[in-house]
C-alpha cells in the first residue's frame, strides 16, 4: 500500500499501516534520528499483545483539580502552601492522601499513582486539547485538531460488543473530545441529562409509543429509495457519517440489550449507594454498566475544578465528596466484578494547582507537576512512581509527559502508536509523536 | 416556491435573492447568528433575560433596518447607558475586562487573534505587547456599574489610562497599524476606535466582515478561519476578497448589498454533484460546499414541513427557533444539534457536524412522531381537504427537497401508497422519509 496523499474526494480514515509507515518514513518524516526510528520500530512491534479485551474509563476533571489537596499533599510545606487538609494513611503502606477522599484511601492498594506529572502550558483551552489528544494544537484558542484518544480507540477497537457505540460521554462531551481528521463517526455519544434524578433516560433509545419495529424497518426501506443525495457530493465526511449514525441508531433501536445497558435503573440500590447518590457518582456507574456491557471507551465528565477562589470550601464541601465515592465506588466495582483487569481507569484534567495560596484563598493554573491516579488494564497495583519537590511545585524525581501516560494507555489496549492517520492537510500523522510506556507501572 | 418553478425569466434567481432577503426571516436569523457570537447568553441566571431580550431585540431591528455594519459595530463597541435603554451595552455583560474586550472586538470585526500579545510580543506576527494594550487603551474608560434591578450599566470615565502590564508604561491609545491618539479628559477613546475601523483605508474592518459573510455562504473562508486572518495565514483568493471588501466599502457597509452580490454570483449557484476536475477541491470553490442547516434553522424547517409548532418554555406559541432570545430556552433538539452556547465570540462554537443523538432524535424521538401525527399538521390537513395520493406527494417534495419530484419517484411513491394497507400510515412513513433524508438535512 502506499499512502495517496491527494486520495480522491474522501477524507481517507483508513489507517496507514506500519508497513507503510516504514516505507513512506525516509520521505514524510525526513527529520528522525536513526535512533528514535528504531525506538519506534521497536514499539510498532511491541504493541498489539493485548491479551485482554480492554476498556478504559476516563475522568475528565476539567479546570485542573489540586494535586496538594488530594493526592500529594505536604504537610511539612510553610502554611502559604500546604493549605487546611491534613494528610490520611491509605491501605497501600507507606502513602497518604488528602483527608477528604476517605473511601479512596481504602482502594489505594489498587490503584498506579504518577506523582510526577508534568507538562508546561497553563491555559485551559491548550492543554485540555494536549490531554485529550496527546497533541498540542497550533493555537490557543483550538478547534479540535488532532483525535482525542477516545476516538482513536474506538477507530482503532471498534465497540467491544457489535451494535454498541464505540465511544460515549456521560453527560456530554469535553472540548477536545471529537474524531477531528478520523471522521464524525468516531465522535462520542453523549448521554446528557442526569442520571441522579428519578425520571433519567437517554433519550430516543427506543421505538415510540404508537410504532412499531416494522414499521421503522419498513420507514428506513423507503428512506434508502428515496433519498438519493449522492455521497460524493460532500468531500468533508460528514454526509458519510450520518450513514453510519443511521446504522447505529437501527442497531440501538433494535437492541434491548443496548437499551438496558443505558438504564441505570437497572442497578440495585445498594450498588447505586456505592458510588454516590449524586450527578457524578451516578455517571460513574453508568460508565461501569456500558463499559460491562459493549462500549469500548467511557469519559465520565466531572468538571469544576478551577478553584481561584475558595479551593478548599469548594473541595471539602463540593467536589471531594463526589468525586471520593464515584472513583472508590469504580474501583471496589469493578474490582469485585473481576473487570479491573481488563478496565484501565485514568483521571486527569488538564493541569494541578498552584502551590502558593492566592489571596482568595484559592489556587491557580499550575502544569509543572500534577498527580495522575490510574488502575487497572494491567497496571501493577498499589504503585506511587515519581515524586514532587518540597512544595509540590516541579518534579523531583522522574518527570513523567502526558504523553507518557498516553503512551501507557495505548500500549495496555495494544494499539501501536506510531501508526499514522492523514490529517486535513493530507499528512500522516501517527496516533502519538512522542511518549513512552511507563515501564515501572506495567505488569 | 410553486411561482418559481413556474417562472421562465432568466433574471428569476436573482429577484428570489432579492425577495428573501427581504422576508421577516432574514433579521432573526441574522440576529441569532450575531447573537452566539456577541455572546447574548443568560449563563443560567434567569435574572439576566432582560438584558438578553432587549439586545437580542435590538439586533433584531438592526438587521430588519438594514443598519450599516460600520454603524453596527459603533453602536456596539461604544454602548454607554443602562443595558435596558441601550441594549448593546449588553455586550460588556460577558466582555467584563480589557483583555476580552480587545480579544472579543479583533477577533470579530478586525478577523485578528490577538491574545498572544497579551502578555508577549507575537512569536510569528508583527504584533508587539504594546500594540495589543495600545489597542486596550481604547478601552481605558469603560466601567461596569450596578444599573437598575438587576442589571447592569456601561459608564465612561472622565479619566482613565491603561498600563502595560510588563513595562508599567501607560499607553496612549493606538490603533493596530495606525494611528496614536492622546487621551482628551471627558473623551471616550472608543469612538476613535470606532472611527478607525469605519475608516474605508483601514486594512482589517471591510475584509474580515467579506470574510465572514463570504464563508457564511460558501462554507469555507476566504481565509480560514474567519477571525485568524494573519500573514502565515493567506487568504485563498486575496484578489475576490479584495473585490469584496472594496465592495463593502463602495456601498457604505450595506450587508444586503454583500449578501446579494455572494448569493446571485455563479460561485455560488454552482452544484454540488461532483466531476472528474473538481471532486478533488476543498477550498477554491469550484463546487458547492454541503452544509447541514443550523439546528435553529433545522427545527423551524422540520415545524415548516410538519406543519407541527414547537413550544418554546417562556414564550408564546409560535415563536421560531431563530428568533430565540438567548442560549438558555431549553430543547433537546437544539442541544444535540449544536447550537452556540454563546461562551466565546468563535464561529466554531456553533457545530454542524452529524452525530449519533441527531440521527436518534429524527429516526426515533416521540416529539418528531406526534409532530407528524398533528392533527392539524400539514398531512392532517392534506387528508381533510381530500388531496389525491398525487398531490400529497408533491406537496411534501415541494415543501421539503424544494423541488418537484421526478417522474419515476413518483410513480414509486404512488405504488407504495397504493399497495399499503393503511393509507395514512403509509403517507406518515413518507413523511417521516423526508425529514430524515439527507437531501433535506443539508444546503447541497
Amino acid at each position: 500500500m502506499n499512502i495517496d496523499v491527494h486520495s480522491g474526494a474522501y477524507r481517507c480514515c483508513d489507517g496507514v499501516t506500519r508497513r507503510s509507515f516504514l516505507r513512506t518514513g525516509g520521505l514524510m518524516l525526513g527529520g528522525l534520528s536513526l535512533s528514535s526510528f528504531l525506538r519506534q520500530k521497536a514499539m510498532a512491534e511491541a504493541a498489539g499483545k493485548a491479551t485482554k479485551d480492554m476498556n478504559v474509563i476516563l475522568f475528565w476533571m476539567g479546570g485542573g483539580p489540586s494535586q496538594l489537596d488530594m493526592w500529594d499533599l505536604k504537610p511539612d510545606a510553610p502554611s502559604e502552601f500546604r493549605g487546611t487538609f491534613s494528610p490520611i494513611n491509605t491501605n497501600l503502606d507507606g502513602l497518604q492522601i488528602g483527608e477528604h477522599m476517605p473511601r479512596i484511601a481504602k482502594v489505594c492498594d489498587k490503584l498506579a499513582l504518577v506523582r510526577s506529572c508534568t507538562h508546561g502550558d497553563a491555559g485551559h483551552e491548550s492543554a485540555t486539547h494536549t490531554l485529550l489528544t496527546g497533541y498540542k494544537p497550533t493555537n490557543d484558542i483550538p478547534s479540535n485538531e488532532a483525535p482525542s484518544y477516545g476516538s482513536i480507540v474506538a477507530k482503532e477497537m471498534g465497540p467491544k460488543v457489535e451494535g454498541f457505540p464505540a465511544y460515549v460521554t456521560v453527560p456530554t462531551a469535553p472540548k477536545s473530545s471529537l474524531a477531528a481528521y478520523l471522521g464524525v463517526a468516531y465522535n462520542p455519544f453523549e448521554t446528557q441529562g442526569d442520571p441522579n434524578s428519578d425520571n433519567f433516560t437517554v433519550q430516543n433509545l427506543k421505538v415510540p409509543q404508537g410504532l412499531t419495529l416494522d414499521r421503522l424497518e419498513n420507514r428506513r426501506a423507503i428512506l434508502s429509495h428515496f433519498d438519493t443525495l449522492r455521497r460524493d457530493v460532500d468531500s468533508s465526511g460528514l454526509i458519510g457519517g450520518m450513514d453510519t449514525f443511521a446504522q447505529q441508531a437501527y442497531n440501538i433501536v433494535t437492541s434491548p440489550k443496548v437499551q438496558a445497558a443505558f438504564d441505570i435503573g437497572k442497578e440495585d440500590a445498594k450498588t447505586r449507594d456505592m458510588y454516590g447518590r449524586t450527578t457524578w457518582g451516578q455517571n460513574t456507574l453508568l460508565a461501569r454498566r456500558l463499559i460491562e456491557s459493549g462500549v469500548r471507551f467511557v469519559t465520565v465528565n466531572v468538571g469544576g475544578w478551577d478553584t481561584h477562589a475558595n479551593n478548599f470550601e469548594s473541595l471539602k464541601n463540593k467536589n471531594l465528596p463526589q468525586f471520593d465515592a464515584a472513583f472508590a465506588g469504580l474501583i471496589e466495582d469493578l474490582s469485585q466484578r473481576g473487570q479491573l483487569d481488563n478496565t484501565l481507569v485514568l483521571a486527569w484534567g488538564e493541569f494541578g494547582r498552584t502551590p502558593r495560596i492566592n489571596k482568595d484563598a484559592g489556587r491557580d493554573h499550575w502544569p509543572n507537576v500534577f498527580s495522575v491516579p490510574m488502575a487497572g488494564g494491567g497496571l501493577k497495583r498499589g504503585i506511587v512512581l515519581g515524586e514532587s519537590d518540597a512544595r509540590a511545585e516541579f518534579p523531583k524525581e522522574r518527570p513523567v509527559s502526558p504523553q507518557d501516560v498516553l503512551s501507557t494507555m495505548y500500549h495496555l489496549l495494544g494499539i501501536d502508536q506510531t501508526k499514522s492517520y492523514v490529517n486535513d492537510a493530507d499528512r500522516p500523522v501517527p496516533i502519538l509523536n512522542y511518549g513512552e510506556p511507563i515501564k515501572e507501572l506495567l505488569a | 416556491m410553486k411561482a418559481f418553478l413556474a417562472d421562465q425569466s432568466e433574471d428569476k434567481r436573482d429577484r428570489l435573492v432579492d425577495r428573501l432577503l427581504d422576508r421577516p426571516e432574514y433579521a432573526g436569523y441574522w440576529s441569532n447568528q450575531w447573537g452566539d457570537l456577541l455572546r447574548v447568553q443568560r449563563h443560567g441566571q434567569n435574572t439576566l433575560k432582560a438584558g438578553t431580550f432587549a439586545f437580542t431585540g435590538w439586533l433584531h431591528d438592526a438587521f430588519a433596518q438594514n443598519m450599516p455594519y460600520d454603524q453596527f459595530v459603533r453602536a456596539i463597541l461604544t454602548a454607554q447607558g443602562e443595558s435596558a435603554e441601550c441594549p448593546p451595552t449588553n455586550w460588556y455583560r460577558w466582555v467584563r475586562n480589557t483583555v476580552a474586550m480587545v480579544n472579543d472586538s479583533s477577533e470579530l470585526f478586525l478577523g485578528l487573534r490577538l491574545s498572544c500579545a497579551n502578555c508577549h510580543n507575537h512569536p510569528y506576527e508583527r504584533i508587539t505587547q504594546d500594540d495589543y494594550w495600545g489597542y486596550g487603551a481604547f478601552f481605558a474608560r469603560v466601567s461596569v456599574k450596578r444599573g437598575l434591578g438587576d442589571e447592569q450599566a456601561i459608564v465612561v470615565k472622565k479619566d482613565g489610562a491603561v498600563n502595560q502590564p510588563r513595562t508599567g508604561q501607560t499607553m496612549k491609545p493606538k490603533a493596530l497599524n495606525g494611528p496614536e491618539y492622546d487621551y482628551v479628559r471627558g473623551e471616550d477613546p472608543r469612538q476613535k476606535l470606532a472611527d478607525w475601523m469605519a475608516d474605508p483605508k483601514n486594512p482589517y474592518f471591510a475584509k474580515a466582515i467579506a470574510n465572514r459573510t463570504w464563508a457564511h455562504y460558501m462554507g469555507v473562508g476566504l481565509v480560514e478561519a474567519v477571525d485568524d486572518m494573519r500573514v502565515t495565514n493567506p487568504p485563498s483568493n486575496p484578489q475576490l476578497l479584495d473585490a469584496l471588501a472594496k465592495e463593502m466599502i463602495n456601498y457604505h457597509f450595506d450587508l444586503k448589498h454583500l449578501m446579494s452580490v455572494i448569493m446571485k454570483s455563479r460561485t455560488y449557484s454552482l452544484s454540488s454533484t461532483p466531476t472528474e476536475q473538481n471532486k478533488t477541491d476543498r477550498q477554491n470553490y469550484a463546487r458547492y460546499t454541503p452544509k447541514r442547516l443550523s439546528a435553529q434553522a433545522l427545527l423551524d424547517a422540520v415545524d415548516q414541513v410538519t406543519g407541527s409548532e414547537s413550544k418554546f418554555e417562556g414564550l408564546p406559541l409560535g415563536t421560531r427557533a431563530i428568533d430565540l432570545p438567548d442560549e438558555a430556552v431549553p430543547s433537546y433538539f437544539l442541544t444535540v444539534f449544536g447550537r452556540s452556547m454563546r461562551e466565546t465570540a468563535c464561529e466554531c462554537e456553533r457545530s454542524y457536524a452529524p452525530n449519533l443523538s441527531q440521527v436518534l432524535d429524527l429516526m426515533n424521538s416521540p416529539e418528531l412522531q406526534n409532530k407528524i401525527a398533528d392533527k392539524k399538521g400539514r398531512l392532517n390537513q392534506l387528508l381533510d381537504a381530500k388531496k389525491s395520493d398525487e398531490e400529497i406527494l408533491a406537496d411534501f417534495y415541494l415543501s421539503a427537497f424544494g423541488r418537484n419530484p421526478r417522474p419515476d419517484e413518483m410513480k414509486d411513491a404512488l405504488a407504495m401508497v397504493a399497495g399499503a394497507k393503511d393509507r395514512r400510515a403509509s403517507l406518515e412513513d413518507f413523511e417521516w422519509m423526508f425529514l430524515n433524508a439527507k437531501e433535506f438535512l443539508f444546503n447541497h
